[in-house]
């Protein structure tokens, strides 16, 4: 029903309008036939109209006054108006005022197939802008809806971040809360243990055998305790520390490493470096982490009255370098390959081999910290090959 | 002059260790306890109750462990230094090995800084080697010899 176009039409002449209304006759248009410029203007200010047809020619107020009135509001600006003229040449500098579009005109006697014509095509653009301004309107309104979806996407980006932030607050402070717990912890422990000492060496003959038994249960377990913490420190360390990666003398490194550790000389253990192990980048703490924790499984993880024997080489794997560390001892079963790397996790029995279950964590840790890989190849019985993959200078 | 030791540390249990340890090595010389920071100051500025330098003589050494109540260990280092009057060694004994801690230490113009060792036999070994460094051959500029 919107399809119907409002055409007012103007003229002083009541035949000369119903000639225009036959004229123009057609489903498209209702027709709005008036006789003076005021009730045109009246007609104007109660509807909307497509185009107005208009005699130029009228008492009081003529076509083109009218025309002023009509250009001159802002409702009605927009409206295109046809002048019917009876001087053409005349008539034509006045219209040409209007511009282009919105002003026509069609000289007297009419000539009906131009009327209809230009009429038609006022009533094409009209139509047009019509569609035109729905389809704006349409545009509009999802742009405000995309705009209130931005905003309220803006505004849960912003609650996010904020969580994160709060997060990662609170993550810190967990950290340090936790450093400085297990910090805290190894003083009650050293007096345990101090004590301990002291009862063993200077009260031991108040003791019966039992009792030196228990006792040194306790200097065990408190050993064991202070290792763990030890271990805890070093894996938050490995969280914690700022890593700056430069380059290490591996080679070095290892050696030094291997040096340091009494429990690693022949002739009980035997620990090889083959070759000259390359520079790698990394960090020189880190890495001394991921070593002495590998070769110290190695010389561990040995089947009673085995002599451990520690290879450690390394080769290139593309422009990056992979160190390995082998060992000849008791190996990992296929069933336990997931879970080794995993924080307190201990394979074997308790007891059966003293650790604490953070050494690889710390490796894998520190690894992923220097941006490395880190893997293994095991079989029961027949030993270990854990390899770090690193990069070299050439790298990047 | 015997030179003395002032041992600031809030653990009993680590200043009878640090006493046990002296008197193993036979380590003569005084050792006088504070068991926080602030005692510490007021020790070493001979305020409230250690005006009397016949009984609680300036140390030649003091020991200052870190994680100390009421006064942190690193502001009684600061306040030492700020002391100019008379120039003590000062060495940190301490659990932790935090590198901020450490150069924190050494910025406010600690002597030494040491971290404290597991057990008892490391203990002995670490005082052994205080008693020889600082005690037997370091001149301190207080001092002429």
């Amino acid at each position: 029903m919107e399809s119907h176009l409002n055409l007012l039409l103007v003229d002083d002449q009541r035949e000369n309008l119903i000639a225009l209304e036959s004229l123009l006759a057609h489903s498209d248009y209702r027709l709005t036939s008036v006789t003076s410029a005021r009730e045109a203007l009246i007609a104007l200010l109660k509807e909307e109209f497509a185009l107005i047809v208009l005699d130029v020619e009228m008492p009081e107020m003529n076509g083109i006054e009218l025309a002023r009135a009509i250009k001159e509001r802002r409702k009605t600006r927009d409206v295109p108006i046809i002048f019917l003229s009876a001087h053409h040449d005349a008539e034509g500098d006045i219209l040409c005022g209007y511009g282009a579009g919105a002003v026509d005109y069609v000289t007297k006697p009419l000539n009906p197939a131009i009327l209809q014509s230009k009429v038609a095509v006022f009533a094409d653009l009209y139509r047009k802008n019509r569609a035109l301004k729905i389809a704006n309107s349409a545009l509009e309104s999802e742009i405000a809806e995309r705009k209130v979806v931005e905003a309220a996407l803006q505004e849960a980006n912003q609650l996010k971040s904020e969580r994160t932030a709060e997060l990662h607050e609170m993550i810190q402070e967990l950290e340090s809360f936790s450093y400085s717990i297990a910090h805290d912890m190894r003083a009650p422990l050293r007096a345990m243990q101090g004590f301990a000492h002291i009862i063993r060496t200077e009260h031991a003959s108040q003791l019966d055998p039992q009792g030196s038994e228990y006792l040194r249960r306790i200097d065990c377990a408190a050993t064991r305790l202070d290792r763990l913490i030890q271990d805890v420190l070093s894996y938050t360390k490995v969280l914690r520390a700022s890593a700056p990666m430069v380059t290490v003398d591996l080679d070095r490194l290892a050696r030094d490493i291997v040096a340091t550790y009494p429990n690693w000389q022949p002739p009980h253990v035997e620990v090889c470096i083959e070759g000259e192990l390359p520079n790698v980048m990394g960090n020189e703490a880190f890495l001394t982490q991921c070593l002495s924790n590998l070769v110290d499984n190695a010389v561990k993880f040995q089947a009673r009255g085995n002599r451990a024997r520690v290879r450690i080489w390394a080769e290139p794997v593309e422009s990056e370098v992979r160190v390995w560390v082998e060992d000849n001892g008791i190996g990992i079963a296929p069933e336990n390959h997931g879970r080794i790397f995993g924080l307190y996790e201990q394979i074997n029995a308790p007891g059966e081999y003293e650790g604490t279950g953070v050494g690889l964590a710390i490796v894998r840790k520190a690894v992923e910290r220097m941006n490395g890989q880190f893997g293994f190849e095991s079989a029961l019985g027949q030993g270990s090959k854990f390899w770090l993959q690193l990069k070299t200078e050439d790298s990047r | 002059m015997t030179k003395s030791i002032l041992l600031v540390e809030d653990d009993e249990n680590d200043v009878f260790f640090f006493t046990r340890a002296l008197t193993k090595l036979g380590i003569e010389s005084p050792l006088h306890v504070a068991s926080d920071g602030q005692q510490a100051l007021d020790y070493l500025e001979g305020h409230e109750g250690y005006s009397n330098r016949n009984e609680f003589p300036f140390p030649s050494l003091v020991l200052l462990d870190l994680k100390l109540p009421h006064v942190k260990g690193l502001d009684v280092l600061k306040r030492v230094r700020e002391l100019t009057e008379r120039s003590v060694v000062v060495v940190i004994l301490s659990s932790s090995k935090d590198p901020t801690d450490i150069a924190e230490a050494y910025r406010l113009g600690a002597n030494a800084y040491l971290s404290k060792p597991g057990n008892f036999e490391g203990l002995v070994e670490l005082v052994r080697a205080i008693n020889d460094f600082w005690l037997k051959h370091n001149l301190t500029k207080a001092e002429k010899s």
